[in-house]
């Protein structure tokens, strides 16, 4: 497989030398390279990184964008979500951990997690592992809203899920904010991720959800969240709630 | 089966007589628009306009398809969403004509008849559809019996933030000349990418008014309103493709489709096709004449929701404002 990336062909080429106890050891820097998926920003490459599973997230130039504006939204995006990778961690939260980056090309080279993706599985696991999963969600939102960190794009996509492991990745759209309507927009994205793709279990997934995120945050902060939640549910195109509300006037 | 459709959701008054056979699609497609004299459509001058001219569009598509009311199978009427007095109208017309004439009256989504007809045209099977017009903005795909909405404008539309933003700083009305948005137009001459204007993607959403506001604000500075042209259209249209992008990675799906008035754009449609070669995907653009709000797109949806067994009373037939599309129910799919 061609790989287009400069900086991808350099690592390919150069070297490392390890130095244990029970020798040295000369391996190439990058390995194995596999194009597993193209993501909406990204190409997802598996490979090997200085022997350690690796996940290579490559923002490719967007030809259909004018150059600066590219430029900047892959720059400021990789190293945003280096960021918050490290972020995460320092709260708790299981996310792949930062390896290499480089901003210029927009690479960001991190560990690779074995498991499947929710979206794969939501519909088909059982209920009780289901609203184990979503409720841990629920529980690293809650902590990444509390250190104001918003994931920015929390759809079932972006967890994965190992034997009773949850992960969350791709924090490629997460901002620094306390503001409580980006922290709503965050629980909207994942409701709506939901509602859209696994309607069947809609009800059950919002409600293990919310347990999860009352269990941090606590009853009045969690009926303030849902209510700014609510609020911009209505603001979608022809919300029938919101006719009442202005003919009503309440 | 021949089925008749009435379009009246906000500037159009429309009536399209189609049947299911692939030879003659197309019976009857007559419109009549209101065109403001100045500003935006006002709900009621709309209105009076479509009840003027109502009586005269139908007898027109009869004459036009050669066909008399009794050949009808249907009769099938646009109830929402949309302008509540225009959309009465519509509906008005509609049943009086099922009434009258003892034929089956179906409610049709306007949404949904937007997607349907592009569908039919375009020949595409299962795409994710990119519904662009003045009023909506919006990422669809099918999933599970009903047309759901991955991402949406949580605020003004793209062609509404166009508009608007032409009409504050004189460049239009008209917004759009020969084909092309004069947005669009002003932006060819553009050269600078102006840095500070935000580009707000959250999820699947998108959100324009911080743009808008961001342009008018340094238009007012004395910028050059070629560069803010630029800036704002670059940054619009990315976004919307940025979410596209997003849908089609999240449903896997291998189609676009392009509808809606502002998908006429012929820069808008260069980025996608680029776009859909980078992913892989096939794309369809509704030709501009169906892109618009018509007649034929209610008759063709009509046909489709009869032949599944989709009738309302006449007296239960009214209108719905705020009827969202993935509120409609698709058993023929």
């Amino acid at each position: 497989m061609e790989i287009e990336s400069p900086t991808l062909k350099k690592l390919l080429e150069e070297e490392a030398i390890i130095v244990t106890a029970d020798g040295v050891k000369r391996l190439h820097i990058l390995s194995d390279v596999q194009l597993i998926t193209m993501g909406a920003e990204a190409y997802i490459y598996k490979a090997k990184f200085m022997d350690i599973d690796a996940i290579i997230k490559w923002r490719f130039p967007k030809n259909y964008m004018p150059k600066d504006l590219d430029e900047i939204i892959r720059r400021n995006r990789t190293e945003l979500e280096a960021k918050m990778l490290w972020k995460a961690h320092s709260l708790g939260i299981k996310a792949p951990i930062p390896l290499y980056i480089d901003l210029d090309e927009g690479i960001l080279i991190m560990t690779f997690i074995q498991g499947h993706n929710f979206r794969d599985i939501a519909n088909i696991i059982d209920v009780d592992k289901l609203c184990n999963i979503v409720k841990t969600v629920g529980i690293y939102t809650a902590k990444l809203h509390l250190s104001g960190v918003v994931h920015g794009d929390l759809t079932t996509s972006n967890i994965i899920v190992d034997n009773d492991s949850v992960y969350l990745i791709d924090f490629g759209l997460a901002t620094i904010s306390k503001r409580l309507e980006d922290i709503a927009i965050d629980v909207h994205i994942f409701f709506r991720s939901i509602e859209s793709a696994h309607p069947t279990i809609e009800e059950i997934a919002k409600r293990c959800f919310i347990d999860g995120y009352k269990q941090v945050v606590g009853e009045d902060r969690l009926r303030v969240v849902l209510k700014a939640v609510e609020n911009i549910r209505l603001r979608g195109r022809y919300i029938a709630a919101r006719k009442l509300r202005t003919e009503w006037g309440f | 089966m021949i089925v008749l459709g009435i379009e009246s959701t906000a500037h159009t008054f429309g009536v399209g007589i189609v049947t299911d056979s692939e030879s003659s699609f197309i019976l009857a497609d007559e419109r009549a628009q209101y065109i403001p004299k100045q500003g935006g459509i006002h709900p009621r001058e709309a209105s009076r306009y479509m009840a003027e001219k109502a009586p005269t569009i139908v007898a027109k598509a009869f004459e036009k398809a050669g066909v008399r009311p009794s050949n009808l199978d249907a009769i099938a009427v646009a109830l929402g969403p949309g302008l509540g007095p225009c959309l009465r109208v519509g509906a008005t017309t509609a049943r009086a004509l099922a009434s009258y004439f003892k034929k089956p009256l179906v409610p049709v989504n306007h949404a949904v008849a937007h997607v349907e007809i592009g569908l039919k045209l375009t020949g595409l099977k299962d795409p994710v559809v990119v519904y662009l017009s003045g009023g909506n903005t919006a990422v669809i795909a099918f999933v599970e019996k009903r047309y759901r909405v991955f991402g949406e404008t949580l605020d003004i539309a793209l062609g509404n933030l166009l508009d608007t933003f032409a009409r504050e700083t004189s460049l239009g009305p008209p917004y759009v000349v020969n084909g092309m948005h004069v947005v669009d137009r002003c932006a060819e001459q553009g050269k600078k990418f102006l840095k500070d204007f935000p580009y707000v993607i959250k999820g699947q959403d998108v959100a324009f008014s911080g743009l808008l506001t961001a342009a008018l604000r340094a238009y007012k500075r004395g910028v050059d309103i070629h560069d803010i042209c630029l800036s704002l259209r670059e940054i619009a249209y990315n976004s919307v493709l940025e979410i596209a992008a997003r849908c089609l990675m999240h449903t896997k799906k291998k189609e676009i489709m392009l509808v809606g008035g502002v998908a006429a754009s012929p820069i808008l449609r260069e980025k996608f096709q680029a776009m859909a070669k980078k992913y892989n995907a096939e794309i369809g653009v509704v030709p501009p004449q169906y892109a618009v709000d018509n007649g034929v797109m209610i008759a063709w949806t009509g046909l489709l929701a009869y032949r599944s067994g989709i009738v309302i009373d006449p007296i239960k037939a009214i209108i719905r404002q705020r009827w969202r599309i993935d509120e409609a129910d698709i058993p023929w799919r």
